[in-house]
């Protein structure tokens, strides 16, 4: 399978990358690791008249700690999140997202940013992020803005990024020592795209009870679902006798929860409190013990 | 518009002219260079046959635009034996019965390549977990990790390491 044909633009800056995109406007695609968008234009269900390469644009796949956040570069591959020391120790929840994604050889080209941006909602980063708080930096001609996770997923494959827009850095808050962290994935087999995921982190007062949790579900709408109730039902409540059993009851999926050939709604209903209830375990069994 | 392209494949410098945009590295490899080592499988980045080292890693190269190797370096499974002496995990393949029909075999050594450069005495479930983005259809796996743990002893040895055993876990 070949793609249609196409002009290709290989810029090596941003302002060039954005002047393409002023120029050739929904004409143009960015192209960050190409692990979505290439196997999208050999199948022909897309086919851009411009693609604006990202390959040769360098200094945006950096990962480095700023304060008491961890700013990553678009452009780092998921391999490098995954392999990240600093990741690791601060964030390892977004490490272990980056690490399940795929399999190595589409770890070591597929970006953060390109994962991000293409917001497939199978794909592993979004609910991570979103439970994490996560900020996304949107570069134009004009300037930058800011975004948090939970306004830049719109929909189904869409985000808040502008057709002029280029997403440059990802910001996610490092992780206190005591707090308790877990993504789970649930696939058929280990590289395939999720039926379910979950991304927890629990956060303990100093008394041991626990102070807020968020426990993010992905694969089960159009954009990550915030399991509300789950987080009602663990907050304020002692960590050792928590009922995780109980908490993950209050797992809702909504009316539109999808159906297809690898899991319909009933089965992604069935499983997502199991998924919940497991990742809830893991992240308390985590708590006051530092990192993995 | 087509491009020239200057690529190093195997070590070996190739200018090759007139590149469609939209050529795939692995068609590239294949139909400029008469490299067929690096196969077609799936064509939809499921299978890994197409595994070839970019820069050093593993990629689908069905899943890469030609005109990105330009001014990078590719290898491919040609370019692992050196002097007519098989690489280790070559010879792992053979010592091990690591492969029938052979087609997934490139794809999976190019792989289990980088995957013993960042961990070089991987526990099973490692290997394992290394070689999951390559699909092999009927020698089976346990040969294939088998033939990956022979080679990793064999490279271990000859650095003085001490490999872990079956089944132990890190």
């Amino acid at each position: 399978m070949i793609p249609r044909g196409f002009d290709y633009h290989d810029p090596t800056s941003p302002e060039e990358v954005l002047a393409l995109l002023g120029e050739y406007g929904d004409e143009g695609k960015l192209m960050a690791g190409g692990q979505s968008l290439l196997p999208m234009m050999k199948l022909r269900l897309a086919s851009p008249a411009h693609i604006i390469d990202l390959w040769r644009v360098s200094g945006f796949d950096t990962i480095r700690e700023t304060g008491d956040e961890i700013r990553i570069g678009a452009l780092a591959t998921h391999r490098a999140l995954e392999d990240s020391s600093l990741l690791n120790k601060r964030c390892p929840l977004l490490a272990k997202a980056a690490g399940t994604i795929a399999d190595a050889q589409v770890r070591n080209l597929g970006t953060l940013g390109g994962a991000a941006a293409h917001a497939d909602p199978s794909a592993n980063y979004s609910p991570a992020l979103v439970a994490l708080g996560a900020k996304f930096v949107l570069r134009s001609k004009t300037g930058e803005r800011v975004v948090a996770a939970a306004d830049f997923f719109q929909g189904l494959f869409q985000t808040a990024l502008q057709a002029t827009e280029l997403l440059t850095e990802v910001r996610v808050p490092a992780l206190g020592a005591g707090d308790g962290w877990e993504y789970l994935k649930l696939s058929r087999r280990a590289p395939d795209f999720a039926l379910v995921s979950v991304a927890v982190l629990v956060r303990a007062n100093g008394n041991g009870s626990c102070a807020g949790a968020d426990v993010v579900l992905g694969s089960v709408a159009a954009v990550p679902l915030r399991a509300e109730g789950v987080e009602a039902a663990l907050c304020g409540r002692r960590l050792e006798r928590l009922d995780f059993e109980e908490a993950a009851r209050a797992t809702v999926l909504g009316p539109n929860t999808p159906s297809d050939v690898h899991a319909d709604a009933a089965y992604r209903r069935e499983v997502a409190p199991v998924c919940v209830r497991r990742a809830l375990q893991a992240a308390v069994a985590r708590m006051g013990k530092g990192t993995r | 518009m087509n491009r020239t392209i200057s690529v190093k494949v195997n070590g070996k410098k190739y200018v090759e002219e007139n590149v469609e945009p939209r050529m795939l590295l692995v068609h590239f490899l294949r139909d400029r260079l008469r490299l067929t080592g690096a196969h077609v499988g799936c064509d939809t980045t499921a299978c890994g046959a197409c595994t070839v080292l970019l820069d050093g890693r593993a990629v689908k190269s069905c899943t890469v635009l030609a005109v990105r190797a330009n001014g990078h370096e590719v290898t491919t499974i040609e370019g692992l034996a050196k002097n007519g002496k098989l690489h280790p995990i070559q010879e792992g393949f053979q010592h091990e019965h690591g492969l029938q029909c052979g087609y997934c075999t490139p794809g999976v050594i190019m792989s289990a390549t980088e995957l013993l450069q960042r961990n070089p005495m991987p526990t099973e479930d490692e290997i394992r977990a290394g070689i999951d983005g390559n699909l092999c259809r009927c020698t089976g796996y346990q040969n294939i990790v088998k033939s990956i743990r022979w080679a990793a002893d064999k490279m271990a040895s000859a650095h003085g390491r001490t490999a872990p055993g079956p089944g132990d876990e890190k």
